[in-house]
């Protein structure tokens, strides 16, 4: 029987955990599919400028310092936001420069607003000491980046409103999908990339149109 | 390979079974709730191949799911809870749209039926305000396993179709019946099946897409308890409706045959 490493598979899902909304259960014999999912319409990429804060959410996370600090703390600039785990090789690699990418296309001044916040559902492992040094690693700009954990009860509620799924695995990795969301400087959800290697046309404009 | 993978399951339900045999201690279960458990439950797809087999731990879980009548004295001590304060970005447009009012269920609305139309986000806040929790997955299956005279009732035909009946009958306006007018399982919990679908703690956890669009001999190789699962038998059938329902779902989602219970971990005091 062939095996395929944890490293292997891992990476696999993923890249294939954000390729395509979950399916809907056959309708016919369904009690109950969410009003979300009643139609085809396409969600559009750029949400209207009303809509909840993020920022009114009772989550915390723990940054590279130790501290905990409310998601609220990160208002009064755009802010990138995406989970991840940091013993992943794979997809979170990708995903770091997924954010570079984002960074790169934006002019100088509009880049030295824009914050980044990554945070990891693996609080058990991805220290501040791990953050730190991973901040380091990955030439992150620790100005603009910050790399922080949350607890699980916080990862799994921040990945609730961000549309993110995860599982851990019982050997400590984690099966996750990705996502970039774009939040505006009052914790409004304007733009998201779901998946890897996406074109960010959506986020760039989003940041670079005239307020 | 079928063989030595089958020898390994029941090495393993040997070992997680006799390990269920510890002397359980004398308990007192929080109000309406009952214990479930140990036990050892079969993901339909296991999220590794460590996971073919998942034992799990006991715990508390609410005998009935919560109702209309229960979730209106919630909403009234945490008013931000009520339906005309609670962020969209917590609960969808349909959160509690079938109460009469944000603060009344109306003449229409049974008091003692399941509470629907409430966000994972909601569930959750009702069962800490009881200094409780969300079942898992795995808790939930567990507990889900068992018919009114068996622990795991999973090849009980009769069990089984019940179960499919359920998830086959069209979503109708009727109001729901009262909780807990059916028969209890072995563990005394009503209506896990037969009334509402209900929210699970990591629903979110559920990636059934990701291990379905994964074709060929790789997924065969890798989920050796999987290409048992694609024999396609009618238990595994129920169990994918409901992993391909929370794979679904998203937090704020609500709909109206989507409640809840809570669960509680096993205080080990004397």
């Amino acid at each position: 029987m062939t095996r395929r490493s944890p490293f292997v598979w891992s990476l696999a899902l993923c890249l294939l955990a954000c390729r395509q909304p979950a399916p809907a259960p056959p309708s016919s014999s369904s009690h109950a599919v969410p009003a979300n999912q009643r139609s085809d319409v396409p969600v559009p990429a750029v949400t209207e400028a009303t809509g909840p804060s993020l920022y009114d959410l009772p989550i915390h996370v723990v940054d590279r310092a130790g501290t905990t600090r409310p998601l609220a703390a990160f208002r009064g600039a755009p802010l990138l936001v995406t989970m991840f785990y940091g013993s992943c090789a794979s997809a979170c690699p990708l995903l770091t420069s997924d954010l570079k990418r984002i960074e790169r296309q934006l002019p100088t001044g509009v880049r030295d607003q824009l914050r980044v916040l990554m945070v990891s559902f693996d609080q058990a492992r991805d220290t501040p000491a791990v953050l730190e040094r991973m901040t380091l690693d990955r030439g992150m700009d620790p100005a603009r980046w910050t790399l922080a954990s949350a607890s699980d009860d916080d990862a799994r509620s921040l990945a609730g409103v961000l549309g993110i799924r995860y599982r851990k695995l019982d050997n400590g990795e984690f099966f996750h999908s990705s996502a970039i969301v774009l939040l505006d400087r009052d914790g409004r959800i304007r733009a998201r990339l779901d998946g890897l290697g996406r074109d960010p046309s959506a986020i760039v404009s989003f940041l670079t149109a005239p307020s | 390979m079928f063989s030595r993978c089958l020898a390994h399951v029941l090495a393993c339900v040997t070992v997680l079974t006799g390990a269920a045999h510890a002397a359980p201690r004398p308990l007192k279960a929080p109000a309406g709730m009952v214990m479930v458990g140990p036990g050892v439950y079969r993901p339909l797809y296991p999220a590794s191949p460590a996971e073919r087999l998942v034992s799990v731990r006991r715990f508390y879980l609410d005998a009935r799911p919560v109702t209309n009548g229960e979730f209106l004295t919630f909403v009234r001590a945490q008013p931000e809870w009520r339906r005309d304060r609670a962020p969209r970005l917590l609960a969808d447009d349909g959160y509690l749209t079938h109460w009469a009012a944000a603060d009344a269920l109306g003449r229409d609305v049974r008091s003692a039926s399941p509470v629907t139309n409430v966000s994972w986000f909601a569930a959750k806040a009702y069962c800490a305000a009881r200094s409780a929790r969300l079942p898992s997955e795995r808790e939930w299956e567990l507990a889900a396993l068992a018919s009114e005279n068996a622990r795991d009732a999973s090849s009980d035909p009769a069990f089984v179709a019940r179960i499919l009946d359920f998830y086959s009958r069209p979503a109708l306006a009727a109001s729901l019946r009262d909780v807990g007018s059916g028969k209890p399982n072995l563990y005394g919990v009503y209506d896990l099946h037969g009334l509402v679908w209900e929210w699970i703690y990591d629903f979110s956890a559920s990636l059934v897409a990701v291990d379905s669009r994964e074709k060929g001999e790789a997924d065969r190789n890798r989920f050796c308890g999987a290409t048992g699962a694609s024999a396609q038998t009618p238990s595994d059938y129920a169990a994918f409706m409901r992993v391909a329902f929370r794979s679904s779902l998203e937090a704020a989602y609500t709909t109206s045959r989507l409640g809840f219970r809570c669960a509680a971990d096993l205080e080990e005091t004397p």
